[in-house]
């Protein structure tokens, strides 16, 4: 009978196999259709809101760049104003001013789903595009998202959303990962189960966002929430591969942690809102919560069995080194390296190289078509090191969403 | 909704099984593999054993001599110390499979089999330099295992400086073996890992080199 570790290990790799197959599967079977949408039957009008706080570095490009658009029946841009201390306010007046159909909303600083459900009750568009005000869609991201909505099923479209700027090694890293879960959530797309229509860009259908009352203000990734809440009211997600959004990713470590911590904390309260959903009729239930939920679980458990096994050895090797003093013996010697590989080595260099393909992958499918590259360095570092700060994350933001200390800003 | 891409998932769910199951049936091949390199050396050492043990019964005859019969047991000794070192090598990297561990016992037994024959010769014949180290194979206690790797590295490097001179044994003690039960309850071994030296002083801390050479005669 294999020690419990080895179980454990076991476990781990059939896990990470089995996602790894599912996706493989999903991708050869759809992979004419990924680069394609469908044609908007309708002329279909759209808002969109840009809520802000603090953006005056952004706005004015964001704006702009929802300008740039191709999209015919572009209604109203709503910039919210929640409460900026910088110039944000009068970078909108200005916009404002300039261009017709920029409309600005100015309130006090309520958060960003209070600020949409604001908007929300003025915008006359049968389309609510959200744009974050340090994002930039493509001029093809309205009309390319649009033809989703020929479905009357469809609640909510979102696209790729990409890293802006690479000027740092931790957003190249960024990038990377951007870029992955892309392709990733082209292929849940396939599926039915797009779990998030992320901040930088989503376009909603707006009869769906009223009949479920708009963004819950409680939640710290209003995004997460409102894609769940469309998925159990039967609304589909879809997403569009061939448009992109660019935004500003954190260029520091500290504001990396953040972001991420946010959005975990975020996903906690999700899981817990939709907890009766477990295992119910539909995607949500039969895929996303308990895919979400054991990758939390997978995370901290994994993570916790890690320190355990290596504050173990530690532990043994200062003992034994303590009694190689006292013994005055050699501390190491040439038997205690063994370079015997064992079985569970060679199944692990072979899920990382099934891994390594999927990024590679997924790297291929994004770059081939916004012509850009990532370096083999980044790739590698990012799937070695960068990836293995996710369960720090998750266990750090566990800790903070069960003592309670969070809040939106 | 779910009934329209369900196949996708008992697809991936197949794949992974068999890949998994392939993966298992390589790895226990290769662990088998592994134990059969072994278990070719354990039959080696074994039927040395018993040509040890059959000079033994001459002896009582007095047609062999005791010189040759101290030589035959400490070449064989030092066969299977090194044969242990290398079992020690595959000792946690068999995870699939108890083969190992198996080998292990039977090896633990040819060791218990050599020390009362030690003793059986030094009855005969006069003492012989032999160190038994008797340490726990099973444990998970951090303090016993960081003991027995320093107790590893000394009494290797006694067995270094000592060469031909010392007969040294390492045997596991927790391995239900009856007879390995028995002497550790005859010389009063209550601790482990413990050293047994000729028979007479048992250390359960580790000493340095020298210090377990004075007990040597």
């Amino acid at each position: 009978m294999p020690e419990i570790f080895t179980i454990i290990y076991l476990v781990y790799i059939f896990i990470a196999v089995y996602f790894l197959s599912l996706f493989a599967l999903t991708f050869l079977q759809n992979r004419r259709e990924i680069f394609t949408n469908p044609i908007p039957e309708k002329n279909y009008s759209i808002s969109v809101l840009v809520p802000a706080f603090n953006e005056e570095d952004s706005i004015k490009e964001t704006v702009e760049s929802i300008l740039k658009t191709n999209y015919g029946n572009l209604l109203e841009i709503i910039i919210i104003n929640d409460g900026s201390k910088d110039n944000t306010l009068k970078i909108a007046r200005e916009l404002e001013r300039k261009y017709s159909i920029v409309k600005v909303l100015d309130k006090k600083n309520s958060g960003k789903a209070d600020s949409l459900n604001h908007a929300m009750k003025i915008a006359e568009g049968e389309l609510i595009a959200v744009v974050d005000a340090d994002s930039y869609p493509d001029e093809h991201a309205l009309y390319s998202m649009a033809g989703y909505f020929n479905d009357e099923k469809t609640g909510a479209v979102t696209t790729r959303i990409l890293v802006k700027d690479k000027d740092n090694f931790l957003r190249q890293m960024q990038s990377v990962e951007y870029k992955v879960i892309a392709f990733t959530r082209k292929l849940l797309g396939f599926l039915d189960s797009i779990y998030v229509t992320p901040g930088p860009m989503a376009l909603y259908r707006k009869s769906a966002l009223t009949k479920i009352g708009g963004f819950d203000t409680k939640n710290m990734t209003e995004d997460i929430e409102i894609t769940w809440h469309l998925l159990k009211e039967g609304y589909k997600i879809k997403m569009s591969f061939t448009s992109k959004a660019t935004t500003v990713s954190p260029d520091t470590l500290r504001k990396w942690f953040k972001q991420r911590i946010r959005w975990n904390i975020g996903g906690y309260q999700t899981i817990l809102k939709y907890k009766n959903s477990f295992f119910r009729k539909g995607m949500l239930g039969m895929f996303i919560l308990p895919f979400f939920s054991i990758s939390l679980i997978l995370g901290v458990f994994g993570l916790g069995v890690l320190i355990y096994r290596t504050a173990r050895s530690l532990l043994i090797s200062y003992l034994s080194t303590k009694y190689s003093i006292a013994a005055q013996t050699a501390i190491l010697t040439l038997n205690d390296v063994n370079l015997n590989p064992s079985v569970l080595n060679f199944l692990g260099i072979a899920s990382f190289i099934l891994g390594m393909a999927f990024i590679f992958l997924a790297l291929r499918t994004v770059d081939k078509h916004i012509h850009e590259r990532e370096s083999f360095f980044s790739v590698i570092f990012y799937s070695l090191v960068y990836i293995l700060l996710r369960p720090i994350v998750v266990v750090v933001s566990l800790y903070k969403f069960m003592a309670g200390k969070y809040s939106w800003r | 909704m779910f009934e329209n891409k369900k196949h996708v998932f008992w697809q991936a769910l197949f794949v992974t099984v068999l890949l998994f199951l392939m993966g298992f049936v390589l790895g226990v091949y290769v662990e088998q593999l592994r134990s059969d390199t072994l278990s070719i050396s354990f039959y080696q050492s074994e039927v040395s054993l018993y040509d040890s043990l059959a000079l033994g019964k001459i002896t009582s005859d007095s047609t062999a001599s005791c010189d040759d019969l101290k030589k035959i047991s400490i070449n064989f000794a030092d066969k299977i110390y090194n044969e242990a070192k290398e079992l020690e090598r595959y000792d946690d990297k068999n995870k699939l499979t108890d083969s190992i561990k198996t080998i292990h016992k039977k090896y633990d037994l040819l060791r218990t089999l050599l020390w009362m024959n030690v003793i059986d010769i030094e009855k005969k014949c006069g003492a012989i330099n032999n160190v038994v180290y008797l340490y726990q194979y099973n444990t998970d206690d951090i303090g016993i295992k960081s003991q027995q790797v320093v107790w590893g590295r000394l009494l290797s490097d006694l067995k270094a400086k000592e060469s031909d001179k010392l007969i040294l044994i390492p045997i596991a003690v927790d391995q239900n073996i009856e007879s390995v039960n028995y002497l550790t309850n005859k010389y009063g071994i209550k601790n482990y890992p413990a050293v047994l030296i000729n028979e007479k002083n048992i250390l359960y801390q580790p000493k340095t080199v020298e210090e377990i050479e004075n007990y040597l005669k």
